[in-house]
């Protein structure tokens, strides 16, 4: 999965551990940028009677760096608290919630945005932001996407923000993935290990019917571009920003005996991180990956080793016996990992006007060119498919960021840097079969579709 | 006997003894004034100005990560201050010892 459950340690804080992480050129309103950061993995939709929500306890933070050198130049903060409003009842809501201010509903949540930059100024946009409630069924809510629209705040210097659930849009079939990587278009070629042969079939959504919880902020594009000021060249170094999300916890936590929170005190210290969609999942050894959600991208050179020789390519030669012979024989650095997920790809490469460039400083950030235009018809495969407003450059919500990324590690971009190097056939077919047809996705900030109902949903 | 508003914590992580003591402890030096915790044994059983006392109900935890070396962090606020001393761990430790067991001599 992107992000999901990715680390040992942090799938066992599911408030703190980032899903999903997105950045774009708006489609509808191309002189902004929206920034997405989801929350809590596999949210199973009939979650009564405590429905899902953000950890009153975790700083939530998006970050922009445009020095190119892992560094933050803009966070965003989020900070969120509860309030029980009916506090007899054992209720989420004691009637349908027809409004963000409606009486019969219990459990709410409120957040305050905060700018910083560099040079450490602070400064909070807004407090007092209503969440939306989680989507519960026909009587509870019966006019979700109204109370949705509602929590779209506006917030000084042209800038949106949206907190709450939403429907996953990440697609993946994780079933076969984790299961010894039988990838189940290409199961027929999967070696089994001795055991019965698999069938070549579609694949399975795996995260299908869930949601997430997310924090979706739209500012200018000046508000995160070098010097404030949105560029215009795509071929230029200077356009592309590196994005990424962070979540943090108090260092001390004491608990309480008689139940609650207790005492939480000291600085925060980082917990989860997410910039590309998967970069900690596949590329770090499980015995790192808790310590890398706590270190800064700046750092990231230290797993560049990861990237150089991905393990999942080797594993794709033992899998599927003589389907990738010339994967096997390459024995060189894979540069074009290296280029595509720690520094950019630079102008030139995939063409004069594309660049994801950020500079040499190693650091695994969702870098995103701010001078190319929202796509008329955007490809899932973005670059891949010809579409340079798509991942690797930023990422959309509908990409298919797990074919983009396996089709990279079975060989494909290694052309872009070493043009002696010929892609093996079975690569076309290189793929965990699942397209994201299906998703319901907004065509207006925050993008992310209406969350499941507990109502519509089994859990 | 020390103030009654204090509550000691203990957990014993390997070697090291962690010690949590929550707001209002006789133990919650001033913080950002390192060279009073250095005399804090010798003036234990002096008050608190109100200069000194830690914020409203601010809480204090403190860490002791080695007692043997002395390294102590403190918790309070969004900082964490890292003190370097022996007296002060051993007196923690001793006091542990002596909750455990009256009959251990006081710190």
């Amino acid at each position: 999965m992107s992000s999901h459950r990715e680390a040992p340690e942090i799938a066992k804080d599911p408030v703190a551990d980032s899903t999903d992480l997105y950045a774009f050129v708006s489609p509808d309103k191309a002189d902004t940028v929206t920034l997405i950061a989801n929350y809590i993995p596999l949210e199973g939709p009939a979650a009564g009677p405590n429905f899902y929500e953000f950890g009153d306890d975790v700083l939530y933070e998006i970050h922009a760096s445009n020095k190119g050198d892992g560094v933050a130049d803009v966070t965003y903060q989020f900070r969120f608290r509860s309030e029980n409003k009916i506090p007899t009842t054992f209720l989420y809501n004691d009637g349908p919630i027809e409004s963000l201010t409606s009486a019969s509903w219990n459990r709410r949540q409120f957040y305050s945005v905060t700018r910083v930059t560099r040079d450490g100024k602070s400064d909070e946009l807004a407090s007092n932001l209503a969440c939306p409630p989680c989507n519960i069924g026909p009587l509870s809510t019966p006019d979700y996407p109204s109370l949705a629209s509602a929590a779209i705040h506006s917030l000084p210097g042209g800038r949106r923000v949206f907190a709450g659930q939403r429907a996953e849009a990440f697609f993946v079939d994780l079933g076969a993935i984790f299961d010894l990587g039988d990838l189940r278009p290409i199961a027929n070629l999967h070696n089994t290990f001795g055991l019965p042969a698999l069938k070549a079939a579609p694949g399975v959504n795996s995260t299908a019917q869930v949601n997430v919880h997310s924090i979706a902020i739209q500012v200018p594009i000046s508000d995160i571009a070098l010097g404030g000021v949105k560029p215009s060249s795509s071929s230029s170094a200077k356009s592309s920003v590196g994005i990424w999300t962070t979540a943090s916890r108090r260092k001390a936590r004491v608990l309480n005996a008689n139940g609650g929170t207790g005492v939480e005190t000291g600085p925060y210290v980082q917990v989860s991180r997410l910039g590309n969609p998967l970069f900690n999942e596949v590329l770090v050894p499980l015995t790192e990956k808790d310590k890398w959600n706590a270190q800064p991208p700046s750092k990231d050179k230290n797993y560049a080793k990861g990237v150089a020789k991905p393990e999942l390519a080797g594993l794709l030669n033992v899998l599927y016996p003589g389907a990738f012979p010339n994967l096997a024989a390459y024995t060189k650095p894979r540069a074009d990992l290296e280029a595509i997920l720690l520094t950019g790809i630079p102008a030139g490469v995939v063409s004069k006007d594309y660049s994801t460039f950020t500079g040499t400083t190693q650091a695994d950030m969702l870098r995103l060119n701010l001078a190319i235009a929202p796509a008329a018809t955007p490809n899932v495969l973005g670059v891949l498919g010809g579409d340079f407003a798509g991942f690797p450059n930023g990422r959309r919500v509908g990409d298919d960021v797990v074919t983009i990324e396996l089709q990279a590690v079975a060989g494909v971009t290694i052309p872009l840097v070493d043009k002696t190097f010929t892609p093996d056939k079975a690569i076309a077919d290189v793929s965990d079969g699942v397209t994201g047809a299906g998703l319901t996705l907004l065509s207006t900030f925050p993008y992310l579709g209406t969350p499941y109902s507990g109502y519509s949903v089994s859990a | 006997m020390e103030p009654v508003s204090r509550r000691i914590f203990f957990k014993h992580a390997g070697a090291a003894a962690a010690v949590a003591a929550v707001a209002g402890s006789a133990l919650a030096a001033p913080l950002g004034l390192g060279s009073a915790l250095a005399g804090a044994a010798s003036t234990k059983d002096t008050p608190l100005t109100p200069n000194e006392d830690l914020r409203g109900n601010e809480d204090l935890v403190v860490h002791v990560k080695n007692s043997r070396t002395g390294e102590i962090s403190l918790f309070v606020g969004h900082r964490e201050v890292i003190i370097h001393d022996r007296k002060i761990a051993a007196r923690l430790v001793r006091a542990i010892r002596q909750k455990e067991n009256p009959n251990v001599i006081a710190p």
